[in-house]
């Protein structure tokens, strides 16, 4: 039982940090940018090089993420800009290519074998008689529920996140407003890439670090944004956590009871093969679009 | 009286599509001109050049005698103009606080809440609905929040385009009203309007755009007055003289 609620939190915490940064692209740029998860796998293996300098891993998941910032900053400059004007279809597909090259990118450069974080032994947690919970685990729930409430106070207290959600609202009217939209925009590109960077690190430390860690996160990753309201940071969190907590529920509970009720002839447990996990978001994604397009938090355009 | 404004014979549009043809026109201080003309004229174009939107492929816009034509729109805002489009004026999915907060975006920071009690005693109505997202208000508060951003940098120049459209005939009185007030107070303002004559009722001047040209250009009561005029783009009563005289020497400045 626990154990569910930690995967969930822990799924829930890689999601919404990579969903947010693209919900927030899309809300400004009104494109779903394929190449967004590639931050996670990119930020993931920036830690690696300066780790191995000797630099304290949160130091060098700090550089790492700033560092994957800054590559979404100049990505933005290099392609991006100069297609603002071009159709969505366009942008999604040199995001696509964009996202191949990053991904193959960091396959010719560290190779196709993953790598694991150095952090030392660290002893599991016993909490009661419910299970335990690893410090590393602690570690990445807490570190996704401090970044996700210092975006808050950005988005919802300063003059810098009330200034990103006008010209997110409307870009013209923001410009007609004295806000210089090209840099709000390079913000998001930093503030979106370095979340994503930081769920990727999350993901190497739960798991291991793949030069696929990004792509097999894109349906979950596209699935919370929809769900939630693309454009919406906070309709990006809702759906992470929806989809996150439906992935480790789902896959924890025994199916035969249904599929008998169902009329399925079913012997012993049934349970969804770890495999087809990606089955899970998709059908959530499938049923979005089918029900309310807008998602959950999402205006009617 | 010198001129804040001036489109010196501008050529532009979008992409291939050439929609201003050589379009000149003036503003002075403290003046109110209004640009009729019958739709899809590039009225809005026309505002959208001004304000930076567009870039002319051929032309000059001076602002207080200095070419602008290239800045960007948020440069512009930073020197004196402000712009209230005629749809999508306002920011939906933030309050009404948070909406002229962002009109003052490019004020010092201390001065932002004292502008902000001054556009509340302007517009009350604002003031009770300061913690309503945008998108509770009625057309009419909206337009009247449009303006209220924009006049957050108590800008020298405010570019209105069809403020009255989409209200009902009460509510446009009272943008009208409005803008006449806020030009008493010393602000010069061009207006794009298809409720022409009312608009023109406030105003010192008028210019009249066809297909992309300057077609006809005065003092707006002759253009209210003149049969011809009247009968090619306007139609209807002529309304009651404007009660009080402009701003400024009293008399219509002329172009
Ligand atoms: N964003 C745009 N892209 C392409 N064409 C446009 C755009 N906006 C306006 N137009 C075209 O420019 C012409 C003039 O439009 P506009 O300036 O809005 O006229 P008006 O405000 O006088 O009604 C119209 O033919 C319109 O279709
Ligand atoms: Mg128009």
């Amino acid at each position: 039982m626990l154990q569910v609620v930690i995967d969930g939190l822990i799924r829930t915490a890689e999601l919404s940090l990579i969903a947010v940064g693209l919900t927030m692209v899309y809300g400004i740029l009104r494109f779903g940018n394929f190449a967004h998860v590639e931050f996670a796998t990119l930020g993931s293996f920036l830690v690696l090089p300066l780790a191995a300098l000797g630099i304290a891993f949160p130091l060098a998941a700090l550089l790492a993420i700033v560092a994957t910032g800054l590559v979404g900053v100049l990505l933005d400059r290099a392609i991006f800009r100069r297609l603002r004007s071009a159709p969505p279809e366009m942008l999604m597909i040199a995001s696509f290519a964009l996202g191949i090259m990053i991904r193959e990118s960091v396959r010719a450069i560290w190779g196709p074998s993953p790598y694991l974080y150095q952090l030392g032994v660290l002893r599991p947690i016993r909490i009661g008689d419910f299970g335990r919970i690893t410090p590393i685990q602690i570690g990445i729930i807490v570190a996704a529920a401090v970044a996700i409430l210092v975006f808050h106070a950005l988005l919802s207290r300063t003059r810098l996140g009330t200034a990103m959600r006008a010209t997110a609202d409307n870009a013209p009217l923001a410009q007609a407003s004295g806000i210089n939209t090209e840099r709000i925009i390079a913000t998001v590109w930093l503030i979106g890439a370095g979340f994503g960077a930081l769920g990727g690190v999350l993901v190497g430390l739960n798991t291991q670090v793949k030069a696929d860690t990004g792509f097999a996160l894109i349906v979950e990753v596209f699935a919370a944004t929809i769900l939630g309201g693309i454009g919406n940071p906070y309709g990006a969190l809702l759906g992470a956590a929806i989809i996150g907590f439906a992935e480790s529920i789902s896959l924890a509970i025994n199916w035969s009871p249904l599929l008998t009720w169902l009329g399925f002839e079913v012997r012993g447990f049934v349970f969804i093969p770890t495999g087809y996990k990606t089955a899970i978001p998709f059908a959530i994604l499938i049923l979005t679009l089918l029900v309310r397009p807008q998602g959950i938090l999402g205006a009617r355009r | 009286m010198s001129a804040l404004i001036e489109v010196d014979t501008v050529v532009a549009g979008y992409g291939e599509n050439e929609i201003l043809h050589g379009i000149s026109l003036s503003l002075a201080e403290r003046e109110i001109v209004t640009i009729i003309g019958p739709n899809g004229a590039g009225k809005s174009t026309l505002l959208k050049v001004v304000m930076g939107y567009l870039i002319p492929k051929s032309g000059t816009v001076r602002f207080k005698g200095k070419d602008v034509t290239r800045q960007r729109p948020d440069q512009r805002v930073r020197n004196g103009i402000a712009y209230v489009p005629q749809l999508d004026n306002v920011f939906p999915s933030l309050t009404v606080a948070e909406n002229l907060r962002m009109g003052g975006y490019t004020l010092p920071r201390g001065r932002v809440a004292e502008r902000i009690e001054r556009v509340y005693a302007e517009f009350p109505i604002l003031a009770e609905r300061r913690g309503q997202r945008v998108r509770t208000l009625s057309g009419g508060q909206r337009q009247l929040l449009a303006m209220g951003r924009a006049l957050m940098t108590e800008p020298e120049v405010l570019l209105l385009d069809e403020p009255s459209a989409a209200l009902s005939p009460l509510m446009a009185g009272e943008v009208f009203a409005k803008v006449a007030e806020i030009n008493a107070g010393g602000r010069a303002i061009l207006i794009v309007e298809q409720e022409a004559a009312r608009s023109l009722a406030i105003s010192h001047r008028g210019y009249v755009v066809v297909d992309g040209h300057n077609a006809y250009d005065g003092p707006a009561r002759t253009i209210l007055d003149d049969e011809k005029v009247r009968a090619a783009f306007l139609g209807g009563p002529v309304p009651p003289r404007r009660p009080a005289a402009p701003a400024g020497d009293g008399a219509p400045p002329n172009g």
